[in-house]
């Protein structure tokens, strides 16, 4: 018996290590272990020996039941493995065709520009306003201290409808509508489309602006360089350099344009600004008391400041968009890149 | 200079010995119009002392009432007309100093005393005029307004009709020059010139403005009297350029001088305040920061415990008010020297239309199905569009093809289509949100709209087999009116104008029409010259708002199975998916939960005018799982009720 049970146990593990798949294991699990099977035969002839033979082979064959079992449940696992590894194989696929339906849209980077800068402002606490790009010339320019006839009207080509109505050349006008309908203390910005006619490689006859105003008591200029010093840091970086230089609008006096340091040569000066280092992004100034008085504040008890940003200058500063046009042409693949 | 209001950028021209600077003079400092007012703005930054230069003239001529005589008809148009006669000048180019002077000012020389005349404007900043004694045709001069349509030709040899407003200088009768702005062609200096007679004068400047802009023409005397010339300068000039005239020109400088003079406004004298400098600057630099500033403009003043009165030169025109002082202590005290600070804001959250917002999202949505945003001029030919009296147009537009405003973006999108094609894109996903305008003056409307073109071609990299159609742009709507959570919509036949017939539909939404979408007419997609069908939408956002439901409700799901079956029906071609659908749902009741329409089948087995609809029925209950009989007698009743009601035929 003894010999027998040897015998089985060498055969079993040539047997199950030899294997070449899980059905021949399972087969070989029926060979042994099966009702039929050989290790099975000999437990259940257990019976017709003597106590004490019965009692040592008992524990010798299950003993041997328990380690073959173990073996197949190792071989299994182990042939499971690689017959996983050969299946995931067979399955491979060419990973370097394009992917399906990518989908290639885009906002348009003047949208962007103009996202930004409405959201580092409204992050400050001012409010969006709107208004009609068709106005009239009474708000486009005489409420902004922009008479007929003023030499100050030559800044800024103006596209005609009748006499009396135009295209805004600024979204200044939205500041009177709401200087109008509102009591200070006031702060908003008008986004939005303006037209003037003039068109070349940096100017075209429809763009954007972002202007914005704060009224309250005692706004300084202090006020409004801090304030526009915060967003040019916001916009374009920490650390980006600032000045305020005098200038002219007839709607704010004292005026300032607002230059930063090159972005492209970092102040060293380059063809892009000219080589003075500084590329010129704001118009600002204190709101001129004329217009005031147009509204109906008191210039003795109000006093505030005025900003406008040209969207299209700042996105072709930001992406090196050396031609406006580009802008408005619309071609997908200049769309696409952004 | 450029720190306090003036760019100033060194040229490439001129050489290291001569440098030529450009300044750049802003509509506000018609006082730095001449080299005289440059070198005032330079001696106020550096400290330095102003010297005139000095005049020496000799009069050897007779006396000039032999020559002449001046009268002035508008003496608040002209409160000063002065002249001076030079006899028997011998006219030649200027000496090469002069010359280059004027060549590097980008002036042309022309003769010496033309070009004397010039070099005074640019010096000075007082406009001369010179005419040719010879030619006046008079021994007057008389300074008037003109004639409602009179005539007069002007040295460039164009023939300007005049209305009452404008100035002429006249000889008692026939216009000599249009005063202020430009000589006449008759009594100019000519090579065979020998006497001169010399005009300075002071004349109001909005109307010399007006008239320049009414006919015009700008030049640089019309610039700088539009301005506001300092009346202190015209007899000063007047001299000066005699003077220079009988050196470099010789000739004699008759005695005397012919003139009219008016009384020019008092000069002004502007009280400012050390409080209205720190409310607006925020400096507290006090009246003696103030004074020392006014001492650096050598402008006169008088201190009082909190305030100046200062007298304003002559040749300040531009400041007014004390606000136009405060600016002159804000530039000199130095835009950079005044500490930026933080204002108090309002704890009230800004408030953003909420349009915008709806916008953004569309953005988002549609740039996530693969749409580029385009943004196009608002302007439109009348190619695409057709005008109508609503139409706006455009008085001076830029060009032709942007003569009107457009009514509808498609024309511009489709423009961009054609554009694209042409350089080898052929498929255009393009949306742009933007205004529309319409209407006649005082009544004019702007809407905002949201507006897609597809075209048909689909890009291989996609791997779909199909073109785009009809259904695809239908399913951008869908998106949308499901993003926007449009509670009640429903979608009509739209009208064939724009769009192909058949091929068109409109969205309806709270009994408003808020958007149209299809294939583009055939015909207009010839007139573009495309080689496919083009795909559109336009809606209106206003619309589009006014449409948007309430947030959702979460309602809890069922926690019963659906039941789901396939059906398909053989129908006549009218007859359409809404009509099924709406046939179905009567039967269907409450248990049937969704319709979803999967095949649409047209063939030869099936025959002319019919096609084959399928479509899964998705049964559900809250109560319970719906029993195997129930389904079945639901289904019987939907198959027996288009049968009845549609014709339709169980496939």
């Amino acid at each position: 018996m003894k010999e027998k049970l040897k015998e089985l146990e060498i055969n079993s593990v040539g047997d199950i290590s030899s294997a070449p798949d899980s059905v021949t294991l399972n087969d070989i699990r029926v060979k042994y272990l099966g009702k039929k099977g050989l290790l099975t035969g000999i437990l259940s002839g257990l019976g017709s020996l003597p106590p004490e033979e019965r009692r040592e082979m008992g524990a010798l064959a299950n003993t041997l039941k328990t380690s073959i079992e173990g073996a197949i449940s190792a071989k299994g696992a182990e042939l499971k493995d690689s017959e996983l590894k050969t299946a995931l194989e067979k399955d491979r696929i060419d990973i370097t065709l394009p992917g399906r339906a990518s989908s290639k849209g885009t906002i348009h980077p003047l949208t962007r520009g103009m996202q930004e800068v409405i959201d580092i402002f409204t992050g400050m606490g001012f409010s969006v306003e709107e208004g009609p790009e068709i106005e009239s010339d009474y708000y486009n320019f005489e409420a902004l201290n922009i008479p007929k006839d003023h030499p100050a009207r030559d800044m800024q080509d103006t596209f005609y409808i009748t006499e009396e109505t135009i295209l805004r050349t600024h979204t200044s006008p939205v500041q009177i509508h709401t200087m109008e309908k509102v009591q200070p203390p006031v702060m908003s910005i008008a986004p939005g489309k303006v037209y003037r006619c003039d068109a070349d490689i940096t100017h075209s006859p429809m763009f954007h602006q972002v202007e914005g105003f704060m009224v309250d008591k005692d706004i300084t200029f202090g006020h409004l360089q801090g304030v526009l010093h915060t967003f040019i840091q916001t916009f374009f970086g920490e650390g980006t350099k600032v000045r305020f230089r005098p200038s002219f609008f007839p709607f704010t006096e004292p005026s300032a344009e607002v230059d930063i340091s090159c972005l492209i040569c970092g102040g060293v000066g380059c063809r892009v600004c000219s080589g003075t280092g500084w590329l010129e992004v704001l118009g600002s100034g204190m709101i001129d008391p004329e217009v005031f008085k147009a509204v109906g504040y008191d210039p003795e008890v109000w006093s505030g400041f005025a900003f406008g940003v040209g969207i299209e200058r700042l996105v072709m500063l930001k992406y090196r968009i050396n031609d406006i046009r580009l802008l408005f042409e619309n071609d997908t693949r200049f769309l696409t890149k952004f | 200079m450029t720190m306090s209001g003036l760019e100033t950028v060194l040229t490439d021209e001129g050489t290291e010995s001569n440098p030529i600077i450009e300044v750049e003079i802003t509509p506000n400092r018609a006082d730095c119009l001449s080299a005289k007012g440059v070198a005032r703005e330079i001696a106020t930054l550096f400290d330095l002392k102003l010297k005139d230069q000095a005049v020496a003239l000799s009069e050897r001529g007779d006396s000039i009432s032999d020559y002449i005589s001046v009268g002035i008809d508008n003496i608040k148009r002209c409160p000063q007309y002065s002249a001076r006669m030079i006899c028997g000048v011998k006219i030649a180019p200027s000496p090469a100093w002069l010359a280059d002077l004027l060549t590097s000012a980008g002036l042309r020389p022309i003769n010496n005393v033309v070009d004397i005349a010039n070099f005074i404007l640019l010096d000075e900043g007082q406009p001369l005029h010179a005419f040719d004694y010879d030619r006046v045709g008079s021994k007057k001069i008389v300074v008037r307004t003109a004639k409602e349509g009179e005539k007069f030709t002007t040295l460039d040899e164009k023939e300007r009709i005049l209305t009452a407003d404008d100035l002429l200088i006249t000889n008692g009768d026939k216009g000599l020059a249009l005063a202020g702005i430009m000589g006449g062609l008759k009594s100019e200096v000519e090579d065979d010139t020998t006497n001169i007679l010399l005009e300075s004068a002071y004349f109001e400047s909005i109307a010399i403005r007006k008239t320049s802009r009414r006919i015009g023409l700008k030049t640089d005397s019309s610039h700088r009297f539009g301005h506001g010339v300092d009346p202190q300068q015209v007899s000063r000039s007047l001299d000066r350029a005699a003077a220079m005239i009988a050196d470099l020109a010789g000739g004699k400088i008759c005695k005397g001088i012919s003139e009219v003079k008016g009384e020019y406004p008092p000069l002004r004298k502007i009280n400012i305040r050390a409080a209205k400098v720190k409310a607006i600057l925020g400096i507290g630099i006090g009246v003696d920061g103030i004074s020392a500033i006014m001492d650096k403009l050598r402008f006169d003043f008088k201190v009082n415990k909190d305030s100046l009165d200062v007298a304003i030169p002559s040749y300040c025109t531009d400041i007014d008010r004390e606000i136009d002082l405060i600016e002159e202590v804000a530039r000199l005290y130095g835009y950079n020297n005044i500490p930026n600070d933080t204002p108090r804001i309002p704890t009230v959250a800004p408030k953003v239309p909420k349009r915008i917002g709806l916008e953004n999202n569309l953005r988002s949505l549609l740039s996530g199905v693969g749409l580029s945003e385009a943004i196009n001029y608002s302007f439109i030919g009348d190619e695409l569009d057709e005008v109508t009296k609503d139409t706006i147009e455009v008085r001076n537009p830029i060009n032709k093809e942007m003569a009107f405003m457009r009514r509808s973006l498609i024309p511009s999108l489709l423009n961009n289509v054609r554009m694209n094609i042409n350089k080898g894109n052929h498929e255009v996903s393009l949306f742009e949100i933007g205004r529309n305008y319409s209407g006649q003056e005082g009544n004019i409307t702007e809407e905002p709209l949201l507006s897609v073109v597809l075209t048909a071609y689909i890009d291989k990299n996609l791997w779909r087999k199909q073109n785009r159609d009809f259904y695809d742009i239908k399913g951008i709507a869908e998106s949308i009116l499901s993003m926007a959570k449009v509670s009640d919509y429903s979608f009509e036949g739209g009208n064939g104008e724009r769009f192909h017939p058949g091929k068109c539909a409109k969205i309806v939404a709270s009994g408003q029409v808020i958007a149209e979408f299809g294939e583009i007419h055939p015909t207009l997609v010839k007139k573009l010259d495309l080689p496919l069908p083009v795909l559109a939408m336009e809606m209106n956002l206003n619309k589009l708002l006014a449409g948007v439901g309430a947030e959702s409700v979460y309602k809890p799901m069922s926690k019963f199975p659906t039941a789901i079956r396939d059906i398909a029906f053989l129908l006549d071609e009218k007859v359409t998916a809404s009509d099924v659908e709406k046939t179905i749902k009567e039967v269907g009741g409450e248990k049937l939960k969704k319709i979803v329409f999967f095949d649409e089948y047209r063939g030869k087995q099936i025959g002319e005018g019919k096609k084959s609809l399928a479509c899964n029925l998705i049964f559900e209950s809250e109560e319970g799982t719906l029993a195997e009989e129930e389904i079945d007698s639901l289904f019987k009743g939907i198959i027996a009720s288009v049968e009845k009601n549609l014709g339709g035929t169980l496939r």
